[in-house]
């Protein structure tokens, strides 16, 4: 019943009229609608263009980001600067902790005469985030063995690095504090 | 096949304008008299008709057919007159069925093929309506134009008004009592 008096209000409701707007309203409506995609024929190739410039700006930076660990070692600069880390007696040479690396790398580089590319990222890679880099360095001391730091820090003590030695020292005693040195490393570590 | 309104508003978003056209032929005649009908002078519907379409024509790159488009077309529709209400300090509240305001009811079309007694009676009944109409308050003749120009669902309306689905049956529900009213005089 509500249905069908429904159907009839709806067709009474459209004998009230079908009124259409002024054609010069629908020209004026229509033009603007012309107008406006034109514009973005051009718009359209302008955003590719820069969606793509923008795409692969991100992608080289990303790939060299990636690329800097692996060069880290292998530059014939950071070869050069880790010789000259650990001198003569030790076969391999000993690894500084990866946060003072990073700085001889950096301060060292100048005198090297030949800054590398990828030192000098690092550098401001570590500049811009040191609490990074330093909690980096802490990981990889804290993976070594407690005996290989002792030796490290003998080495440098050796070398007559004692200010480093030093500072290797008291990030031991942080990292393992309850470790016991032996007598004689002891004699080998500690400043005389 | 036909296009759907959607296609035809990313066809338009791709910059082809003949899709718009074809968009526009099917909905300016119920969006007009939605707007004429809801609005108290022509002038002013028929600038806000053209305010709503150039909405349309601005948001095309925006579009994204998460709803229909006569949904989307009728919220901006909706939008558009409350902000016209709002500019003239009129709250979207019931209106006196006296109000001198209101508009006048519009001439029924006549059925010149019926007899004169007839006819007579049925355009009295069509003024009766058109009254009806033009006295209802705002939200019930929104809700009863948006259904029957528009075609939209309850649902489709609450989404376009932001009303919930109940608060736009009862609107209706009003709306059709009163309009059935003025039908049987």
């Amino acid at each position: 019943m509500a249905e069908h008096e429904d159907r009839e209000l709806s067709e009474r409701y459209r004998e009230l009229g079908r009124e259409q707007p002024p054609r010069e309203l629908d020209a004026k409506i229509l033009a603007a609608a012309r107008a406006r995609p034109g514009l973005r024929r051009w718009a359209l190739p302008l955003s590719i263009a820069a969606v793509i410039v923008l795409s692969a700006t991100v992608t080289l930076e990303m790939q060299r980001e990636r690329a800097q660990p692996e060069n880290r070692i292998e530059t014939p600069q950071q070869q050069k600067i880790e010789a000259q880390t650990a001198p003569a007696p030790v076969p391999t040479a000993p690894p500084a902790p990866a946060a003072k690396r990073a700085v001889d790398v950096s301060t060292s580089a100048p005198a090297a005469g030949r800054p590398s590319r990828e030192s000098a990222d690092r550098e401001r890679f570590e500049r811009a985030a040191p609490a990074a880099a330093e909690e980096r360095a802490k990981q990889l001391g804290a993976a070594e063995s407690p005996e290989r730091w002792l030796e490290r820090i003998a080495e440098l003590r050796r070398a007559g690095r004692d200010d480093e030695a030093d500072r290797l020292l008291a990030e031991f005693r942080r990292q393992f504090p309850d470790y016991r040195i032996p007598e004689a490393m002891r004699g080998r570590v500690e400043r005389r | 096949m036909e296009a759907t309104d959607e296609q035809l508003m990313l066809a338009y978003a791709a910059g082809d304008a003949a899709a718009f056209e074809t968009l526009y032929a099917r909905h300016k005649g119920g969006l007009y008299r939605f707007v004429l009908r809801g609005m108290k002078e022509r002038g002013i519907a028929e600038e806000l008709f053209q305010e709503i379409w150039m909405r349309v024509i601005e948001a095309r790159a925006r579009y994204a057919p998460q709803a229909r488009f006569t949904t989307w077309l009728y919220t901006i529709a909706h939008h558009r007159m409350i902000d016209h209400w709002r500019k003239r300090g009129l709250a979207v509240a019931p209106l006196d069925p006296g109000d001198p305001d209101d508009p006048a009811p519009p001439e029924p079309a006549a059925d010149r093929a019926r007899e004169p007694q007839r006819q007579a009676e049925t355009n009295e009944q069509l003024a009766r309506l058109a009254r009806a109409l033009a006295a209802l308050p705002v939200a019930q003749r929104e809700v009863f134009l948006m259904r029957e120009e528009g075609g939209l669902s309850i649902a489709e309306i609450a989404a376009a008004t932001g009303a919930n689905e109940e608060a736009v049956k009862s609107r209706l529900r009003y709306a059709l009592a009163k309009l059935r009213g003025a039908l049987d005089g």
